[in-house]
């Protein structure tokens, strides 16, 4: 039998084959999406760029040459340089590491835990339900930048506090989603039946309802990620974000405002970067709804 | 082994049980025909513990599992047929699961090659079964039937029908069948007793 | 005469992964005036027939057939345009589950109303109030302002039947319409979609995997089996059914006679798949 046959068997015959069956299925799915792909290529290249960055960038990205000033892009200079004579390209480089950190950072603590409160109200209602909404709708009165800024000021100005920052503000939206979601799985006749065999309310919400919510808030975050960026690049320009000289794109964006009409260059390229992975993930986001719909098929 | 006194239920103010009483011996089983909303389907859902508010005595002599009448709707949709038997046994911590698993899809005679299948690659007898058999992993003394065979095609029906019968006999369950159609209550039921409008009317056998 | 509904050899086919996979394999059914019902289990294409009359069968779907025409008009190379002339005004079209096929966000009253756009308000009004009058609502005032989510599955239902009702059609496709609800209000629902049928003259074409139901409402029924109509005999006449499908079928019923024993189930003869 040939392994794609294995994979896409009607009858497998043990766990594992299932579940990679499965998961060969939903790529099949993915795949033939080309947008989808297109995003996935972009991610996927921002992945092994921040891992070699350093081997990848042609010079350091401190290395500040005050000679060689808002340089045009040139074969020495692929994408030009900044107003410290620094390697656009290197520091962009350099910086795809801390853009995907903090929207991995965002997406390992914002999800799960809107994931966890959302399902939580949405599965036991009652008083519980009321004050976990009303404490996300508190979160969600703010604008999501002015919460995040109050939350810096609080905290410090750096990087560190700014991640920490959006997180905080990132998981209202996913708690609201995952209600919704768990909401109408309240009187699924499969719910009736897990409380009927015994299963604690533990084991429901994390075994029964989870994975229902899960493709939701996963679509959710793949949208959000363009903008937990640009909420990174916004605290950035405001001098509370990431500290320079550190090559964080927003806050290149906004030291490259200053010369935009000269030495467009130096905001456009790190523009370019910021647009072009926001892209990638709302591809891939779009792409992913398809595959994940909870209901089947 | 089951005893109703006196179930009653409003919702909103409105009545949807009044005075229910019966009660059914060991190993027999007790069917209640009705028309829709006469609260047939409520009583069931009061004795599985799945509705609240309700006033009067029940008493239940014994572990109880529930077939509903969707099965498409009571299997989690994301779950294959193994999890789905699985689940009970990992609530209750009981061992030498993929045995008791094995054994249960043989008992409702599904094949293993379904095993690892999901609900929507089922066919509806198969789903149905499945259900049955997650109800009796965990080998409940009683069993409450909710219209198990309403949604199936008519030789699938039969086939439901037989399989309960064989169990409910092998297993000495106690179960209590809700169905819109009398000619099954009369196959599967030693007694039976028709609703209207939330009360008990009729007795039968 | 024409019949009302002609079908001669009808495929209904879907590309799959490994080739085309036919849901109808040959299907042959005729009628006029009358009550036909349609029986056969999930898969065995019953479904799709009342789709491809309506030319609602979705892309990739392919339709072919030896002959496929309603009244004399021929619907296999029927444009898009020409379905949308039928639908509704000249066959109306009844699913399982009437929440689904109402708008949502418009009073139900109003949904039934827009049959008469070219009338006035008010008469448009007056007429769609006579038609839930006539599938028995008994607040029809009441029930004209109510949304969709407001309303039971069976007074649902019998708002589909006046909407569909109303424009007068020559043939009434019925597709599971009592299936959703329970049964004693399959009962009055079935008898309001017949009173209504008779008295207009509307062919009804129901659809349903029910037996022992179709039997005691329609004239005829017809039995399919694997993509194709096995057997058409008149309704009364199913005891002495000839097809051993139907006959396997109708033994697997649940009967006095059979108390305290098993039923029989249906052992299926691969040569009721093959064309005859």
């Amino acid at each position: 039998m040939s392994a794609r046959g294995w994979l896409l068997s009607d009858a497998p015959t043990s766990r594992w084959q299932a579940r990679a069956g499965r998961a060969y299925a939903g790529w099949l799915a993915l795949s033939r999406n080309r947008l989808a792909m297109v995003g996935l290529a972009i991610v996927g290249g921002l992945v092994v760029v921040a891992a070699l960055a350093p081997w990848l960038a042609p010079y350091p990205p401190d290395l500040a040459d005050l000679g060689a000033r808002l340089r045009p892009p040139s074969a020495a200079h692929w994408l030009g340089t900044d107003e410290m004579g620094r390697d656009i390209l290197s520091r962009l480089l350099h910086g795809a590491r801390l853009t995907l950190w903090i929207v991995a950072v965002v997406a390992v603590t914002a999800a799960p835990a809107g994931l966890v409160i959302g399902t939580v109200a949405g599965q036991a209602g009652g008083w519980l339900d009321t004050v976990l909404m009303r404490l996300t709708d508190v979160f969600l009165a703010f604008p999501k930048l002015i919460l995040a800024l109050a939350f810096v000021a609080a905290l410090g100005p750096g990087i560190e506090n700014a991640v920490l920052a959006i997180a905080l503000t990132s998981w209202p939206p996913y708690a609201r989603v995952a209600r919704a979601e768990a909401l109408t799985l309240r009187h699924a006749d499969y719910i009736a039946a897990a409380r009927l065999y015994g299963a604690s309310p533990a084991r429901i919400v994390l075994g029964h309802v989870v994975p229902m919510c899960l493709p939701s808030v996963v679509v959710r975050v793949s949208l959000d990620m363009a903008g937990m960026i640009l909420a990174a690049a916004g605290l950035g320009f405001l001098g509370l974000g990431a500290q320079p000289p550190m090559p964080e794109w927003g806050a290149m964006v906004s030291t490259g405002r200053r010369f935009i009409l000269e030495q467009w260059w130096v905001a456009a390229m790190p523009g370019l970067a910021i647009f072009t992975v926001s892209l990638g993930f709302n591809l891939l986001g779009d792409g992913l709804r398809d595959v994940l719909d909870p209901r089947g098929r | 082994m089951i005893r109703v006194e006196g179930l009653s239920l409003s919702l909103g103010g409105k009545r949807i049980l009044e005075d229910v009483s019966f009660a059914v011996p060991k190993g027999q089983c007790f069917g209640l025909v009705g028309e829709s909303g006469s609260g047939k389907s409520t009583v069931l859902r009061c004795l599985a513990g799945l509705q609240k508010g309700w006033s009067g005595q029940v008493a239940i002599g014994g572990p109880c599992q529930m077939v509903f009448q969707d099965a498409l709707g009571a299997l989690h949709p994301r779950h294959t047929v193994d999890r789905a038997l699985a689940e009970p046994l990992a609530a209750h911590r009981l061992a030498n699961r993929e045995a008791r698993i094995a054994r249960a899809l043989a008992e409702v005679g599904l094949g293993p090659d379904l095993r690892f299948r999901l609900p929507h690659q089922l066919s509806g007898g198969q789903r149905q079964r499945v259900a049955i058999a997650r109800a009796l992993i965990l080998a409940p003394s009683v069993l409450l039937l909710d219209e198990p065979t309403a949604a199936l095609d008519l030789s699938v029906q039969a086939e439901i029908i037989n399989l309960l019968d064989r169990l409910r006999r092998e297993r000495a369950l106690t179960s209590i069948l809700v169905s819109h159609d009398a000619a099954v209550v009369a196959h599967l039921c030693d007694g039976a007793a028709t609703m209207a409008n939330g009360r008990l009317e009729y007795r039968i056998g | 005469m024409t019949a009302l509904l002609d079908i001669e050899d009808l495929r209904i086919g879907w590309p799959g992964p490994h080739g085309p996979v036919e849901g109808v394999r040959g299907a042959t059914l005729s009628m006029g005036r009358e009550r036909l019902g349609v029986v056969g289990e999930s898969g065995s294409g019953k479904s799709s027939i009342g789709r491809a009359v309506l030319g609602l069968v979705a892309r990739p779907g392919v339709v072919t057939a030896k002959r496929l025409a309603f009244d004399g008009i021929d619907l296999l190379g029927l444009p898009p345009a020409g379905f949308r002339a039928l639908r509704g005004r000249r066959i109306g079209l009844i699913l399982q589950d009437p929440r689904h096929s109402l708008n949502p966000v418009m009073r139900v009253g109003e949904q039934i109303a827009e049959v008469w756009r070219g009338a006035s308000r008010a008469e448009a009004r007056r007429r769609a109030m006579a038609m839930l009058e006539a599938v028995r609502i008994d607040d029809p005032e009441r029930v004209y302002r109510l949304y969709p989510h407001q309303i039971s599955g069976g007074m649902g239902q019998r708002v589909m039947i006046a909407m569909m009702l109303a424009p007068e059609p020559d043939l009434l496709i019925a597709d599971e319409p009592t299936s959703a609800l329970d049964a004693a209000l399959r009962a009055q629902v079935l008898g309001l979609m017949d009173e209504l049928c008779a008295r207009r003259g509307t062919g009804l074409l129901l659809i349903s995997h029910d037996l022992p139901m179709v039997a005691g409402f329609c004239d005829r029924v017809a039995v399919m089996y694997a993509g194709r109509v096995v057997e058409t005999l008149p309704a009364a006449d199913l005891p002495r059914a000839a097809h051993p499908y139907t006959r396997g079928l109708l033994a697997c019923l649940p009967r006095p006679d059979l108390i305290g024993g098993p039923l029989p189930t249906l052992i299926r003869d691969p040569a009721w798949a093959e064309p005859p």
